[in-house]
C-alpha cells in the first residue's frame, strides 16, 4: 500500500468479468460484437493492462487481443473488424488521457475503465 | 530509512478527525476480520516499498458489542465485527521487513460509517466498486443503487448469454433489410462503433419504409389531397406577396406543389 505505486490485486475481479465478456460474447458472435462494440473494446483494454506493479495500458497487448477477437469472429471480414477495434481502442485511450491527464496514477486508468465497462454492461 | 508517514496516512488522519470518528493508531498488523477488498495485493508487492521505508497502512472499522472493551482488544477477542482494509495482504514473512500501522476506527452507525469509509478508500486509492467485497457493498446499499457492481461471475455469464439470445433473430420476424453483419459489410474501411449506430438508424428507416410500402399494397387505394413535403412559412409568403406581388406568390405555390 503506502505510496500508490502498486496495483493489480484489487482489479482481479474486473479482469475476470472482462474475460467472460470477451470469451462468451465478443469472440462468439459477430452480432454481439457489433451491437456491444464499446463493451468489447473496453474488455480488450482492461485485459491489456498487465497485473502487477506497473499498471499501464499496453498497446502491443491491445493489438494481440484485437487479433484474437477478429480471428475468432471475423471470417472474411477479419481485417475490417481488426481496424475498427483498433481505431475505437485508440479513441478510448486518447479520451482517458484527456480526462485523467498523463500524470494521473495508473490505477485511476483501470478504475475509469472498470467504471465505463460496468456502465456498458448495464446498458 | 524511516519515513514518518506517507500521504495516505496523513490524509486518513485528517479524514477521521474531520468525520468526528474515535480512532486509535497502533503499530502492528491488522486484526482478523471481514475483508473490505475482494483481493488485496500479494505480500511480495510490498517488499520494495517496505525497504524504501513506507509503512503498510491498514484500517479496522470496529463495531463493538461492548463499548467498554478497547477497540484493538475487541477485534482480537472476537467481541466485535471488524471490517479490515489494506492494499497488501498481511503475511508473517512481512513482519521483519515492513512497518505495519493499523487504524482502529470506532464504528457506531455501521452503514453510515462504512459508506463514508468506502467512498474515501475508493477515491484515494482509485478503486472501482467492483474491487470491494460484495457483502460490504450490500450493507451500505450500493448493490441496490448500482446492481452491476455486485454481479457475481456466474451472473455476468448469464447476462452475456441473455444479450446473445436477445440478438439472435427470431424466425417469424419479417425479413430485415439490414442485419448487424451487413453493417460490417456496408461499412467503409474505417468501420467504427458509429457505423453500428448509423446502421441501426438505416435499418430502422428502411424497416419503416418497407412497412409503409407493404401498407400501400394491402390497403385499398384511397385518394388523399396532395401535401407538399415542406410547408411554406405564411410569414415568408406574406413577405413575397409584399415585395414581389400576388403573381409571385401564385407561381411560388405552383412551383412548390
Amino acid at each position: 500500500m503506502t505510496s500508490g505505486k502498486t496495483h493489480g490485486g484489487p482489479f482481479a475481479e474486473v479482469r475476470t468479468l472482462a474475460d467472460i465478456v470477451l470469451e462468451t460474447g465478443c469472440k462468439k458472435s459477430l452480432q454481439f460484437l457489433n451491437t456491444h462494440f464499446d463493451l468489447c473494446v473496453l474488455a480488450i483494454l482492461i485485459k491489456s493492462i498487465p497485473a502487477g506493479s506497473m499498471v499501464r495500458l499496453r498497446p502491443e497487448i491491445v493489438r494481440r487481443l484485437v487479433e484474437e477477437v477478429a480471428a475468432a469472429v471475423g471470417g472474411g471480414d477479419r481485417e475490417r473488424i481488426r481496424n475498427a477495434l483498433l481505431k475505437r481502442a485508440g479513441e478510448m485511450m486518447a479520451q482517458l488521457r484527456r480526462e485523467l491527464g498523463d500524470s494521473a496514477p495508473s490505477e485511476a486508468y483501470v478504475a475509469k475503465l472498470a467504471e465505463l465497462f460496468l456502465m456498458k454492461l448495464e446498458a | 530509512m524511516d519515513k514518518a508517514s506517507d500521504a495516505f496516512q496523513e490524509g486518513l488522519r485528517r479524514f477521521l478527525a474531520e468525520g468526528g470518528y474515535a480512532w486509535a493508531e497502533r503499530s502492528g498488523p491488522p486484526p482478523p476480520g471481514v475483508k473490505i477488498l475482494k483481493t488485496a495485493h500479494p505480500p511480495r508487492i510490498a517488499e520494495r516499498l517496505c525497504e524504501e521505508g513506507f509503512p503498510l497502512i491498514y484500517i479496522a472499522a470496529v463495531r463493538r458489542r461492548d463499548s467498554s472493551t478497547p477497540l484493538e482488544e475487541a477485534c482480537r477477542r472476537g467481541e466485535a465485527v471488524c471490517y479490515v482494509y489494506g492494499d497488501v495482504e498481511w503475511a508473517p514473512e512481512l513482519e521483519h521487513r515492513c512497518r505495519p500501522v493499523t487504524f482502529y476506527v470506532d464504528v457506531k452507525e455501521e452503514k453510515k460509517a462504512l459508506e463514508a469509509l468506502l467512498l474515501y478508500i475508493a477515491k484515494t486509492r482509485s478503486l472501482p466498486w467492483v474491487a470491494f467485497n460484495r457483502e460490504i457493498l450490500r450493507i451500505v446499499g450500493l448493490c441496490d443503487a448500482a446492481p452491476n457492481i455486485c454481479l457475481t461471475e456466474e451472473a455476468v455469464v448469464k447476462k452475456v448469454e441473455a444479450m446473445r439470445k436477445q440478438l439472435t433473430p427470431q424466425p417469424p420476424e419479417p425479413p430485415r433489410s439490414l442485419t448487424a453483419e451487413d453493417a460490417w459489410d456496408s461499412s467503409k474501411t474505417d468501420a467504427t462503433a458509429d457505423v453500428t449506430a448509423e446502421a441501426d438508424d438505416t435499418a430502422e428507416t428502411q424497416k419503416t419504409e418497407n412497412k409503409d410500402a407493404a401498407a400501400g399494397v394491402d390497403k385499398p387505394h384511397t385518394h388523399k389531397p396532395h401535401v407538399p413535403a415542406v410547408r411554406l412559412d405564411p410569414a415568408v409568403l406574406e413577405l413575397v406577396r409584399r415585395c414581389c406581388g400576388e403573381e409571385c406568390v401564385t407561381r411560388l405555390l405552383a412551383c412548390h406543389d
